[in-house]
């Protein structure tokens, strides 16, 4: 068994490409999102440069944005985390993500129905693969640990750092660079989500709104995050800067519905306990923040707000969503949302739920308007994701 | 794409050579087959142009040289695709694809498997089309 921590973190959200442009937007309480009027839904589409930009053409032709994006992302994490020489045959690579590449499906599919499969790319099959942005880190790096993207609809991230968290915990791997990519702002997603009633609809970023009473639906966003983690002994004996220890990680499955969260919140209550359970020791009131999956569903919400009173009870536990200021990344969601906990917590900042007004979730907790000074010594947060499939995630980072 | 590439500089170099060809040829010229297609033009199914030793080699040379993953310098027709010019399998259909959309036929995965070098296509598309002189 070894203690497991962050030392290096990289982020592409819609405030930009950088940890630090997300930082600063959210401590700085700015929404990211805007009205796209070519999708005709308000999105959280990655501001600035575009990231494809950054490789010549033929690259552009062989890499999905979700693999460009990962690639981004892990080099900020691991020159953060002064880890891009390291010797890295056993560090493993787990970053997933939710949708593949929809787009290039749709021309390939459109140019096989034509009878031109002559036409199809040699890299279609590379490119619509969930696991080669993962594929690509790794090659770049020489990780030899093992490539893996567990794949989870809007859980992704969060599986992935806990799974890769476990895997340093218990020996099979020494280090390993987690999280998860989200590209899928396209209008095939947008058409799916819509179809199923789960967008939020208006011209207005505000429509994005955890928690407040008249929240309608999510914003559809893109991005990625990353984190490097590693042995605490190892991290100490370089020298490295330690962001974060990870305590525990949790997972449950509803068995209710594949899109609908069982009301009881018994998934989200099993995955909490969980994560607190493998936090050797740790005792629920030792947690101080629920950094939500909250995303802005009628529904989802509430069943949330409903585990975290069963959870903590009485403990007016702070909560809040950041799918107010960046919207809903889906699969990279819990990986950026574990980032955005950790600057928080390193920060001193309780984070509001952005565009919060009136709320009808905050019994027997306190669902966060503004940001908060955060007191107390010992900074401990939970972090959740659920995702369609009735999979749920959870967990508990101390600030170190 | 390559095709974009292909044909932004088709264009100008289909219109000199169509302009150079002996009057018998400028009946139907390849080149400015895809440069039509581009721009969303008709295409035209008349026969093809008969082609010589020099002008198929000036095609293949030209075709490859507009593939973004090849770097023109280093282009030769013995140049090996794997060792000289760095391409990998993937990129070798990508180069018969261009290939096949330059010349407007299909060429058999078995075949296409056996280019090593652009002399080798050079040499299949003139075995195939009967070209001699």
């Amino acid at each position: 068994m070894h203690r497991v921590v962050i030392t290096g973190m990289g982020a592409i959200s819609p405030f930009g490409v950088s940890v630090n442009t997300m930082r600063n937007g959210l401590n700085g309480g700015q929404s990211a999102l805007k009205y796209d009027e070519a999708l005709k839904f308000v999105v959280g589409a990655v501001s600035g440069e575009p990231v494809e930009n950054r490789w010549p053409v033929g690259k552009q032709r062989e890499m999905s944005k979700a693999s460009m994006f990962a690639l981004v992302a892990s080099e900020e994490a691991l020159l953060q985390a002064k880890a891009e020489n390291l010797e890295h045959e056993e560090t493993s690579v787990n970053i997933g993500t939710c949708m593949s590449d929809l787009l290039h499906i749709g021309e390939t599919a459109q140019k096989v129905a034509d009878g031109q499969t002559r036409k199809v790319s040699p890299y279609f099959v590379p490119r619509i693969l969930n696991n080669l942005p993962a594929g690509y880190v790794a090659m770049k790096y020489k990780m030899r640990g093992g490539v893996e993207a567990t794949s989870t609809a809007c859980a992704t991230g969060l599986h992935c750092i806990g799974n890769a968290f476990h895997s340093i915990r218990h020996g099979t791997s020494r280090r390993a660079l987690a999280g998860a990519v989200e590209c899928a702002l396209n209008p095939i997603a947008l058409a799916g989500f819509d179809r199923m009633r789960a967008l939020a609809k208006g011209t207005e970023p505000n429509i994005s709104r955890p928690f407040d009473k008249k929240r309608a639906g999510f914003v559809l966003s893109e991005g990625a995050g990353l984190v490097f983690m590693e042995r605490l002994e190892d991290a100490q004996a370089r020298g490295a800067s330690i962001l974060a220890e990870v305590l525990g990680y949790g997972i449950s499955s509803d068995c209710y519905h594949i899109s609908t969260p069982d009301p009881s919140a018994i998934g989200a209550v099993l995955s909490m306990r969980r994560a607190i359970k493998d936090s050797k020791g740790l005792e629920p009131q030792e947690i101080s923040y629920v950094n939500a999956h909250a995303t802005s569903t009628p529904n989802g919400d509430s069943v949330e707000a409903e585990a975290v009173r069963q959870v903590f009870p009485d403990q007016n536990i702070a909560v809040s969503s950041v799918k107010g200021h960046i919207g809903h990344l889906l699969g990279a969601a819990g990986a950026v949302e574990t980032i955005a906990t950790i600057c928080a917590m390193n920060d001193n900042i309780l984070l509001a739920n952005l565009n919060l007004e009136e709320t009808e979730d905050g019994d027997g907790m306190h669902i966060l308007r503004e940001n908060e000074k955060w007191t107390g010594e010992t900074k401990i947060s939970i972090c959740n994701s659920f995702g369609f499939g009735a999979t749920n995630a959870s967990l508990v980072f101390r600030q170190f | 794409m390559l095709r974009v590439a292909v044909t932004a500089a088709l264009r100008t170099v289909a219109v000199r050579s169509f302009a150079q060809m002996p009057a018998q040829q400028r009946v139907f010229a390849p080149l400015v087959v895809s440069a039509h297609k581009q721009m969303g033009q008709i295409r035209q199914y008349s026969a093809k142009a008969p082609l010589t030793k020099k002008t198929l080699e000036e095609r293949i040379v030209l075709v490859l040289s507009l593939y973004d993953k090849i770097d023109a310098k280093k282009l030769t027709l013995d140049s090996d695709f794997t060792k000289d010019l760095g391409l990998d399998s993937l990129d070798h259909v990508e180069v018969v694809m261009a290939i096949e959309e330059e010349f407007g036929f299909e060429i058999p995965d078995g075949d296409a498997d056996r280019f090593k070098t652009p002399r080798d296509i050079f040499q299949y598309i003139a075995d195939k089309e009967d070209v001699f002189e």
